[in-house]
């Protein structure tokens, strides 16, 4: 499925120093995390976000809305998230009984 | 195995009747390997039929035939046209598109072939004939026990005595045994007294052989037309329904045929009528009218046609051959109305030999033969009735009726069924369809209760004959929008699902658009569809269309109709479902579905049905004419909604008999702006606080006093089945529907319920109009 991607972008480092929490920022305040970002039609976007929704606070997993069709989301969520559509739309499909 | 299975049995008395069963079962399994090992080694899905042998010339002939009972014909074939008609008699047809059909032999199939006048031998013959390799010994055997014991027995009606009629004595023996038949049994006086003494007869031959016997050498021929003599015995006419029940194949397994000898009927007065001059049946009316009539009797039995096919010059054809009192029954008073006028327009009969029977008109026929047209529900209706209709009533069960004639055979549930058939006596009784599929599987109850199928027409050699419309048929898959799938996603939304997805914003505009193309592109007559009471209101208010559903009173209808079918200002029209069956509009061309009972097969079909009906030029119809298509059928779906399952499913039928959907995703097209309605997001989300707002009651689905498929039921049943895909939630919406209703019946049904003005009182109906 072309819609989701791995995004990567621990590799920007803006830190300095390591260790024990002590973590000092140099330029900006900038708050890097490791996510995915999806992309999808209107309708499934939508589907996400109720499923998101429905979730316990704590397990929800979209970080971001970016826009009607995007969205970045927790790193761990893919299968999750393939299942659960593969599922909805197994329901909306008739097949012939053989 | 099966010794070996006995002495396990007789020495451990102990053993369970459980046991037993699975000792039986291994017998069978083992014995079936015996037979063909090839077949079900692997999983049934992948069947080898490679080791059948093809026979030298078989690119001349047209059909493979396979063991497990399929057959599969080439329509390309030159010898296409007999090799179908013979199939059709002898096979269920299962899926029939352009190039290649497939058929399925099954008893019922094979049951209904026998009774049509083919004899064992003849099927055999003739497919081996038609198949490309040779025949599997399989099918063979199968078709010999299948046939063994149909069309041994015929059931006749001669001057009001009943007889048991049959070629061959040791079977009429057989019967005799049965004590049930023996006590059932009168000796006549001319008979001889010994039992053994059948009343002997010379037989008529079949003489609609026709197609099939050509395919036969001369040999074959002379060994068919050899005339028979037929045995008979009388039995009493008040243990004739016994009788049958005692030949069912689960007790003697001598399924009787049923026969009417009309011509030498003299006890029942004639009945003066014919069909006019300028009636011509077409070919195919002609030779399902010959399978009826084949042997000069009449035989009960179904025939199937598209709708619009002229199903009813069919009927009107078989009462002028019978020429005996004929009681028609049809689904409603509308179509009742349509019958008589149908009655009249081909056959010579006299306005008073012709009445109709329905709450609205009680009209009586004077003189000693004629039809009456009537409905289901009249005749099975089992409250008290006024003394009038009591009075016809009386007269409907005692006379005796030549032709049972009954229209749309596949909606009338199987218990209004026996009922009809119980109260009347009729000689034969012919059943007309054109979709004979349900979605309970009653549908071969029909079988035992009329007779066997006698004809079934392919859709697709209709259309290329120009007899039915040419219909390109289309799914439009409109997008949910963000806001109306956000809605549809929430769990305290489940009930208006529906409501939302016939909404969507998208499919108003594809409907719009659709309108305005047909309307001003084409000039086309419209029908919408739409199930859903709510929708179809918004609908038709937004786009300023005028409307039929339920409710509206027979004025209001028969104006809307008036002037949809002369004014050239009104060309589209909005339905609800009372129009999938009998309103009859042959002006339309153009359907567009915006949303539908689930998934009921027969509801598509039938709503095809509205625009099947042929116009224009015959010429131009033809293959390869000026319009290659003058007729279209939209079904608008919400993509990634339940509407795309039912639409997948309600399909199924339309695509068996040939029809492909074509897939149009972008409807409207991009470009199009605030020209359609519900361009803006404001007034898309006024829309969707409207759906929401709306009572639950409001949104569902419209129940019509007669629920033509039992779907409800059947939704129940099918979970348990292979739909395990399906979820619990869609369940619930078709709960949902069913408690609503059961509530209504249980207070104030009258109050919540539309009036149906044709059931208002006599003493209102002046008021109301």
């Amino acid at each position: 499925m072309s819609w989701l991607k791995n995004f990567e972008n621990e590799s920007i480092s803006f830190w300095e120093g390591s260790g024990n929490g002590k973590r000092q920022a140099l330029y900006i305040m900038v708050n890097a995390t490791k996510g995915l970002f999806i992309s999808c039609d209107v309708p499934m976007a939508q589907f996400i976000v109720s499923y998101n929704a429905s979730l316990p606070a704590s397990q929800r997993f979209i970080l971001h809305m970016l826009d009607s069709t995007h969205m970045f989301v927790q790193p761990h969520v893919a299968e999750m998230i393939r299942s659960r559509i593969s599922e909805f739309r197994d329901q909306n499909t008739y097949e012939k009984p053989a | 195995m099966a010794g070996h299975g006995e002495r396990g049995r007789s020495s451990k008395k102990l053993k369970t009747v459980k046991e037993d069963y699975r000792d039986d079962d291994i017998d069978y399994v083992e014995d079936f390997d015996e037979d063909d090992r090839g077949e079900d080694e692997s999983e049934p899905k992948k069947r080898d039929f490679s080791k059948l042998e093809l026979k030298p010339d078989h690119a001349n002939r047209p059909l493979w035939a396979c063991a497990d009972g399929r057959i599969f014909l080439e329509t390309f074939s030159p010898l296409y046209k007999q090799a179908y008609d013979f199939l059709i008699a002898i096979a269920e047809p299962v899926c029939r598109p352009e190039s290649m059909h497939e058929y399925n032999l099954t008893p019922h199939s094979l049951y209904a072939a026998v009774s049509v006048g083919l004899e064992t031998e003849t099927i055999i013959t003739v497919l081996n004939k038609l198949s490309k390799t040779k025949l599997p010994k399989e099918m063979i055997d199968f078709i010999y026990a299948s046939t063994s014991n149909y069309g041994k027995v015929k059931l006749v009606l001669k001057k009001n005595r009943y007889f048991v009629e049959s070629p061959f004595t040791e079977v009429l023996k057989t019967l005799l045994r049965d004590d049930v038949i023996s006590k059932a049994r009168i000796f006549s006086s001319e008979d001889a007294q010994g039992s053994d003494a059948f009343t002997v007869s010379k037989g008529l031959s079949e003489m609609d052989g026709g197609g099939h016997q050509e395919l036969l050498s001369g040999a074959d021929v002379a060994a068919v037309a050899e005339e028979k003599e037929t045995h008979s015995f009388e039995i009493d006419p008040a243990q004739v329904e016994n009788v049958k029940q005692r030949c069912l194949p689960n007790a003697l397994n001598y399924p009787m045929l049923e026969e009417y000898d009309f011509r030498n009927d003299t006890v029942n007065p004639d009945l003066n009528m014919e069909l006019k001059p300028q009636a011509q049946p077409r070919p195919y009316q002609e030779k399902s009218l010959s399978k009826m009539f084949g042997n000069g009797r009449a035989r009960s039995g179904i025939i199937v046609l598209p709708c619009g096919a002229g199903k009813s010059l069919v009927g009107v054809s078989a009462a002028c051959r019978i020429r005996k009192s004929c009681l028609c029954l049809a689904t409603n008073a509308v179509s009742v109305d349509q019958w008589a006028f149908q009655f009249k327009l081909w056959s010579t009969i006299r306005d008073d030999q012709i009445c109709r029977f329905t709450s609205d008109s009680k009209e009586r026929f004077r003189g000693n033969a004629g039809v009456v047209v009537t409905t289901y529900n009249m005749v099975a209706f089992g409250g008290k009735r006024s003394e009038e209709s009591e009075k016809i009533i009386e007269e409907i069960r005692n006379r005796e009726w030549g032709l049972l004639l009954m229209d749309e055979v596949h909606v009338v549930p199987a218990h209004m069924f026996r009922k009809v058939i119980s109260i009347t006596k009729s000689h034969c009784k012919l059943g007309l369809t054109a979709t004979l599929v349900r979605e309970d599987e009653r549908i071969t109850d029909l079988n035992f209760l009329i007779g066997p199928k006698l004809y079934e027409a392919n859709w697709l050699d209709l259309v290329k004959g120009g007899f039915i419309a040419n219909v390109q048929c289309a799914e439009v898959w409109c997008p949910m929008t963000k806001e109306f799938f956000a809605e549809y996603l929430k769990k305290e939304n489940s009930k208006k699902k529906q409501a939302l997805y016939v909404m969507n914003p998208n499919k108003f505009r594809a409907c719009e658009f659709l309108i305005r193309f047909h309307e001003q592109q084409r000039g086309d007559k419209i029908i919408v569809f739409a199930d859903n009471l709510f929708a179809l209101t918004e609908y038709a208010m937004k786009l300023k269309k005028p409307m039929i559903y339920g409710a509206t009173s027979h004025n209001e209808r028969t104006r809307i109709l008036y002037a949809f079918k002369h004014s050239p200002d009104v060309n589209t029209v909005f339905l609800s479902k009372v129009g999938d069956n009998s309103i009859d509009i042959p002006e339309a061309n153009v359907i567009i579905q915006i949303s539908s009972h689930a998934g009921s097969r027969r509801q598509e079909a039938q709503r095809l049905g509205r625009i099947l009906r042929a116009k224009g030029r015959h010429q131009d119809r033809m293959a390869g004419g000026k319009e290659e298509y003058n007729a279209f059928f939209y079904s608008l779906v919400s993509t990634d909604t339940q509407e795309m399952y039912y639409s997948t499913k309600r399909q199924q039928f339309l695509i068996d008999q040939g029809y492909s959907f074509k897939i149009i995703t972008s409807l409207p097209p991009p470009d199009s702006g605030p020209e359609l309605s519900y361009h803006t997001l404001d007034e898309q989300l006024g829309l969707l606080t409207k759906v929401l707002n709306a009572g639950d009651d409001a949104v569902g689905l419209e129940q019509l006093e007669e629920d033509a498929d039992d779907i409800t039921l059947l939704k129940a049943r099918r979970f348990a089945g292979s739909m395990s895909a399906m979820s619990g939630a869609k369940g619930m919406v078709y709960m949902e529907y069913n408690t609503g209703r059961g509530k209504q019946a249980g207070h104030g049904q009258v109050k919540s319920k539309p009036k149906d003005p044709s059931k208002r009182h006599q003493l209102f109906k002046k008021r109301y109009g």
